[in-house]
C-alpha cells in the first residue's frame, strides 16, 4: 500500500542566500535562478529566441551548484534528456519557445503517459513556423494544452513578472513532483526579455516539495499504484526498486497491458483525474473589483500588466471594470471565473493570439448555461497589447450592451 | 556457459519475438555478460526505443526503460549524467537507431558518454512489418520497396567511428559465442562503445528476401561476413560481397561526465545575483516616467538602460527595463527603455516618452514622434544634425565628441548621458547612480567613466547647449 504524506513539504533549499535580496534581474534570468532555487539540477537546452537566456544561465549555474548542464542536438532529445534524468533522480528542466516546444511534444506525452516530473518552459514568441522569432506572443496556450496526441490533461502557468519568473518556476517544480507531471511554465517574450525589481526570499522562506519516493520496500512496491490522491509513489532508478516503465499503456506494475481494455480505461482516466480532481489546490488565479464589475476583462501573462493598467484607469473614470487573471492556464480556473463573471454584462478577452483562451471562456460559459457577451481582443503583430486598447474596447462594449 | 534465469524479468515472458527472431540471442548473450562480469542488477540501466528490439528492456530484470521511438540515447544521456556509477546499455533496433535515432546516434558518439549502444540490426523495420530501413540493402525487397530498394545502405560501424565513438564492433547472432567477449570489452571501455550485431528478422525481412527459413539466413550471416583483418586483405570486388566484423574501434578518448566534472570542479563558488542595497524612497513623487535611449549598437545604450534602473531601484523606487532584440538590433539601431515609477508598473514598455536620448540622427527621426507634448529630446549632435524642435524641448549636447576630444574614447557616452540626465531631472540621485556605475563596470573602466559621469552631471546641471 501507498501511504507517501501527499501534502509534504520537506526538501531543503540550498543554494540559495540566508537573506532576502532586491535585484534586477531578466525574466530569463530569474527563471534560471528559480530553477536553482527549486533544487533544479539537471537541465538540457537548445538555443533559441527569446529563450536562450536560460540555456545561458544555467550553463552557468548548474556547474556552480553541483548540477549538470548539457546543450542537447535539437529539443528532442532536450525533453528526452530531462525525462531521463528526472527518472534517474534529478529535477530537470528544460526551455524553449514554439518551433522547440513543437518539437518536445511526443516526449511531453511521453512524461505523462510514465508520470515523470519536469518543467518545459516555453518563452512564446510569434508563430506558426519561425514566425516572428524576437517579438511576443501568447500563442502556444492551446498548445501547451493539446500539443500532444492523446487524451490528457496538463499543468501550465503563465507569469506576469520578473519576481514570478523566480517564483512560479519553484512552483513549477513543486507542481510537477506532486502530480507527477510535467508542467508547461509559459511566459511570453515579453517577460522573458525585460528586467525588473525582484526580490529573492531568502532560503527559509522557500517551501520544496519531495521525490514522493516509494514507503514500501522492493518486494510490495507497484511503481504504478496511485496513492489516495491519485498519484503513485515515485522510485528512482538504480535505488533498488526495478521496474520496467514504458510508454505502453500499463498496469499497476508498469506492465504492457494493450490488450486489456478495462486496464486502459483506468489508466487514461487516473492520468486525467490526478489533475482534474486535485484542481482546487493545483488552480491559481486573481482578480480584482469583481464584487461589481460591469466588464470583466480576462488577461494573463504580459497582457495582464496592461489589463491591470486599464481596469484601474476606467475604475478612475467611474467605469466598473474588473479583472479577473487566470495564473494556472491549465487546468483552466473555471469555477473561479464563473464566480467573478456574476456581476458582468460582458468579459473582454485580450491576447496576443487569436482567441485562444477566449475559446476555453467560452466553453466554460457554454458548458455552465451562463450567457454574457465574450469579446476577444486580439493581436497577431509582435506588438503587446496597450491599456488604451483594453480601456477603448471595454468601453465601446458597455455602450454597446 | 550457464544461464542464470534470475537475470530475466519473468513476468514480462514469454518474449514478443517470431520464431528465429535475432533478438532473443542478444538479449541472452547480454545477460550472461551482465552476470559474468558480476553487476549488481540495480547498477545496470537497459534503455530502448520503440521496435521489437525495443523490448529487449522488458526481459532484463534491470531498472528498464523503453522510451520513444529513436530518442532512447537522449533519455539515457541524462540518465547516465545523474546517476553516473550506473552502467547504461542501450538496444537499438537498425530504425531507431539510423533513421528516426540518427542525430542522436552522431552526437552520441562525438559527446563520448560512457554507455554501450547495442544495435540489433535486421535490415528491415520488424515491428511495423516489414519497411525498408537505412541498413536494408540495396535492391532488396521490403514492404515499402515492392520493386526492389533503390536507397543506399548505411554502414553503421563507419558513421560510429567517424562520429567518434571510442569502442566500435560489429558481429552477427551467427556468432552469438564471440558476443559476450565483444560486450566485455564494449562495456569495459570508458566512452560510448558500439556494438552492431545483425541478426535475422525472419518475418520482416526474411519472407520478403527469398529466405526459405531461418536456417538460410544463418548461413548468408555466416557466408557474407568476414573477420576484419581478412577483410582488409581482400581486393575492391570482394570486399563488396562481404561484410566485416570484428573491432573497428577501441581507442581511449576523454569521456564526456569526467570532463563535465572536471570542469564543475574547477568552478569556485557560486556566483550569486547582483544585490542592490536600496533606501526607503524619500518620498518625492516621479509618477509614470518614460526614458528612450536610442542609437546603435555599441553605444551602450542597453547598459545605460540597466544603470538607470538599477540607480531608481536605489533610491527605492521601481523600474523596468526592455530592450529591442535580433533583426532590429543586429541591423545596427539599438533602443533601450526604461520606465520609472513609484511602485510596481503596469505596463512595461515606453507609450509616450517623457524623454528621449536620441544617439543617432535615424533613431532621432524614427521615435521623434513618440515623445509626449512637454517632454525633453536629449540629441547627441555629434550625429543627430537636424534637430526639429515642435512642441518638445531639445537639449542638443555633441556628447560623443565631447567624450573623444576631452576625455579620450567615445565609449563613455552612454556613461556621460546618464550624468547629463542625473543633472537635468531632479529625482535621479548622482550618488545611487555613481554607486550603480562603479557595481556594473570593470574596475579598470572606473576611472574614465566616473570622468565622464561627472562631466556629464555638470552638463546636465548647467544645461550647457542649445535649449
Ligand atoms: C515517432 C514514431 N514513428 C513511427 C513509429 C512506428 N514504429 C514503431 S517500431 C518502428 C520500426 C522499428 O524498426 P527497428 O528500429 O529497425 O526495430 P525492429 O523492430 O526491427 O527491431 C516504427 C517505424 C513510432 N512508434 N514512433
Ligand atoms: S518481426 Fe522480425 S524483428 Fe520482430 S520479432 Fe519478428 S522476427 Fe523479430
Amino acid at each position: 500500500m501507498c501511504n507517501f504524506p501527499c501534502d509534504s513539504i520537506l526538501d531543503e533549499v540550498i543554494c540559495m542566500s540566508k537573506e532576502r535580496k532586491i535585484c534586477f534581474l531578466q525574466g530569463n534570468e530569474a527563471c534560471a535562478e528559480g530553477a536553482i532555487a527549486a533544487g533544479a539540477n539537471f537541465y538540457a537546452g537548445y538555443p533559441i529566441t527569446p529563450a536562450t537566456e536560460i540555456a545561458e544561465g544555467l550553463s552557468r549555474l548548474m556547474p556552480e551548484t553541483g548540477g549538470k548542464f548539457i546543450q542537447m542536438e535539437d529539443e528532442l532529445s532536450c525533453m528526452g534528456a530531462i525525462i531521463g534524468a528526472s527518472m534517474a533522480g534529478a529535477k530537470s528542466m528544460t526551455a524553449t519557445s514554439g518551433p522547440g516546444f513543437s518539437l518536445m511534444q511526443e516526449n511531453i506525452g511521453y512524461a505523462v503517459m510514465t508520470e515523470t516530473p519536469c518543467v518545459v518552459v516555453d518563452v512564446q514568441r510569434g508563430g506558426p513556423s519561425t514566425g516572428l522569432p524576437t517579438l511576443p506572443a501568447q500563442a502556444d496556450v492551446m498548445q501547451a494544452r493539446w500539443g500532444i496526441h492523446g487524451d490528457h490533461a496538463i499543468i501550465a502557468l503563465a507569469p506576469a513578472s520578473v519576481a514570478e519568473m523566480f517564483s512560479m518556476t519553484i512552483d513549477c517544480f513543486n507542481l510537477a513532483e506532486k502530480y507527477r507531471t510535467p508542467v508547461i511554465f509559459l511566459p511570453d517574450a515579453i517577460i522573458g526579455h525585460m528586467r525588473e525589481k525582484v526580490e529573492l526570499p531568502a532560503d527559509d522562506e522557500i517551501q520544496l516539495y519531495p521525490r514522493r519516493k516509494p514507503s514500501v520496500p522492493p518486494e510490495d512496491f507497484k511503481p504504478y499504484e496511485p496513492c489516495e490522491d491519485g498519484v503513485p509513489e515515485m522510485a528512482n532508478m538504480g535505488d533498488g526498486y526495478r521496474f520496467y516503465v514504458t510508454g505502453c499503456v500499463h498496469d499497476e506494475t508498469g506492465s504492457p497491458k494493450m490488450m486489456q481494455p478495462k486496464v486502459s480505461d483506468a489508466l487514461i482516466r487516473r492520468l486525467e483525474g490526478k489533475i482534474v480532481n486535485n484542481r482546487d489546490d493545483i488552480v491559481r488565479y486573481d482578480e480584482k473589483y469583481t464584487e461589481d464589475a460591469e466588464v470583466l476583462v480576462v488577461a494573463y501573462g504580459s497582457v495582464f500588466r496592461s489589463a491591470q493598467s486599464a481596469v484601474e484607469a476606467l475604475r478612475k473614470d467611474g467605469i466598473k471594470a474588473g479583472y479577473f487573471r487566470p495564473i494556472t492556464l491549465w487546468p483552466s480556473p473555471d469555477r473561479e471565473f464563473l464566480r467573478a463573471v456574476e456581476s458582468a454584462r460582458a468579459v473582454v478577452v485580450p491576447e496576443m493570439n487569436l482567441g485562444q483562451y477566449a475559446g476555453e471562456l467560452a466553453r466554460i460559459l457554454g458548458a455552465n448555461e451562463v450567457v454574457r457577451k465574450l469579446v476577444p481582443l486580439t493581436k497577431v503583430n509582435g506588438e503587446l497589447i496597450r491599456p488604451d486598447e483594453i480601456y477603448d474596447c471595454v468601453k465601446n462594449v458597455l455602450e454597446e450592451a | 556457459m550457464s544461464f542464470d534465469k534470475s537475470f530475466l524479468r519473468q513476468s514480462e515472458l514469454p518474449t514478443i519475438f517470431c520464431p528465429g527472431c535475432g533478438h532473443g540471442v542478444v538479449t541472452q548473450a547480454f545477460l550472461r555478460t551482465v552476470k559474468e562480469l558480476g553487476w549488481d542488477k540495480d547498477d545496470v540501466f537497459s534503455v530502448s526505443g520503440i521496435g521489437c528490439s525495443a523490448r529487449i528492456p522488458a526481459y532484463c530484470n534491470t531498472s528498464s526503460v523503453q522510451t520513444t521511438h529513436g530518442r532512447a540515447l537522449a533519455f539515457a544521456t541524462g540518465m547516465k549524467m545523474t546517476r553516473p556509477e550506473k552502467h547504461v546499455v542501450l538496444f537499438l533496433g537498425d530504425g531507431d537507431c539510423t533513421a528516426i535515432g540518427g542525430n542522436h546516434f552522431l552526437h552520441a558518439c562525438r559527446r563520448n558518454i560512457d554507455m554501450t549502444v547495442i544495435i540489433l540490426n535486421n535490415y528491415i523495420y520488424g515491428m511495423t512489418g516489414g519497411q525498408a530501413s537505412p541498413a536494408t540493402p540495396h535492391g532488396a525487397y521490403s514492404s515499402t520497396s515492392p520493386y526492389g530498394n533503390i536507397d543506399e545502405q548505411i554502414d553503421i560501424c563507419q558513421v560510429a567511428v567517424a562520429a567518434g565513438a571510442s569502442f566500435v564492433a560489429r558481429s552477427t547472432v551467427y556468432h552469438a559465442q564471440q558476443l559476450p567477449g565483444i560486450m566485455k570489452k564494449a562495456f569495459n571501455n570508458h566512452g560510448l562503445s558500439v556494438i552492431e550485431v545483425l541478426g535475422p528478422c525472419p518475418t520482416g525481412f526474411g519472407r520478403q528476401n527469398k529466405f526459405r527459413d531461418v536456417g538460410e539466413m544463418y548461413d548468408f550471416l555466416r557466408d557474407a561476413t568476414v573477420s576484419t583483418a581478412r577483410y582488409e586483405q581482400l581486393s575492391p570486388e570482394e570486399k563488396e560481397q562481404k561484410i566485416p566484423i570484428g573491432i573497428f574501434r577501441d581507442v581511449q578518448r576523454p569521456e564526456y561526465i569526467d570532463k563535465y566534472n572536471a570542469m564543475a570542479a574547477s568552478i569556485k563558488s557560486r556566483k550569486e545575483p547582483e544585490h542592490i542595497e536600496c533606501k526607503s524612497s524619500d518620498g518625492g513623487q516621479i509618477g509614470r516616467f518614460e526614458l528612450t535611449f536610442a542609437g546603435s549598437g555599441g553605444q551602450g545604450l542597453v547598459l545605460a538602460g540597466i544603470i538607470l534602473s538599477e540607480t531608481m531601484i536605489r533610491q527605492g523606487k521601481f523600474a523596468v527595463h526592455t530592450q529591442s532584440y535580433g533583426p532590429e538590433a543586429r541591423g545596427g539601431s539599438s533602443k533601450s527603455e526604461v520606465v520609472m515609477g513609484d511602485g510596481d508598473i503596469d505596463y512595461p514598455e515606453v507609450l509616450n516618452a517623457d524623454l528621449l536620448v536620441a544617439m543617432t540622427q535615424a533613431s532621432y527621426d524614427k521615435y521623434r514622434k513618440d515623445v509626449k507634448k512637454g517632454g525633453l529630446i536629449i540629441a547627441d549632435t555629434t550625429y543627430v544634425t537636424t534637430v526639429e524642435q515642435e512642441d518638445v524641448n531639445c537639449l542638443s549636447i555633441p556628447i560623443s565628441q565631447i567624450c573623444s576630444t576631452d576625455l579620450g574614447d567615445i565609449r563613455c557616452a552612454n556613461i556621460m548621458t546618464l550624468g547629463i540626465l542625473a543633472g537635468k531631472l531632479g529625482f535621479i540621485e548622482y550618488d545611487a547612480l555613481r554607486e550603480s556605475v562603479l557595481a556594473r563596470l570593470a574596475p579598470k573602466l572606473h576611472d574614465l567613466n566616473i570622468k565622464a559621469l561627472e562631466a556629464g552631471y555638470a552638463l546636465g546641471r548647467g544645461t550647457v547647449g542649445k535649449e
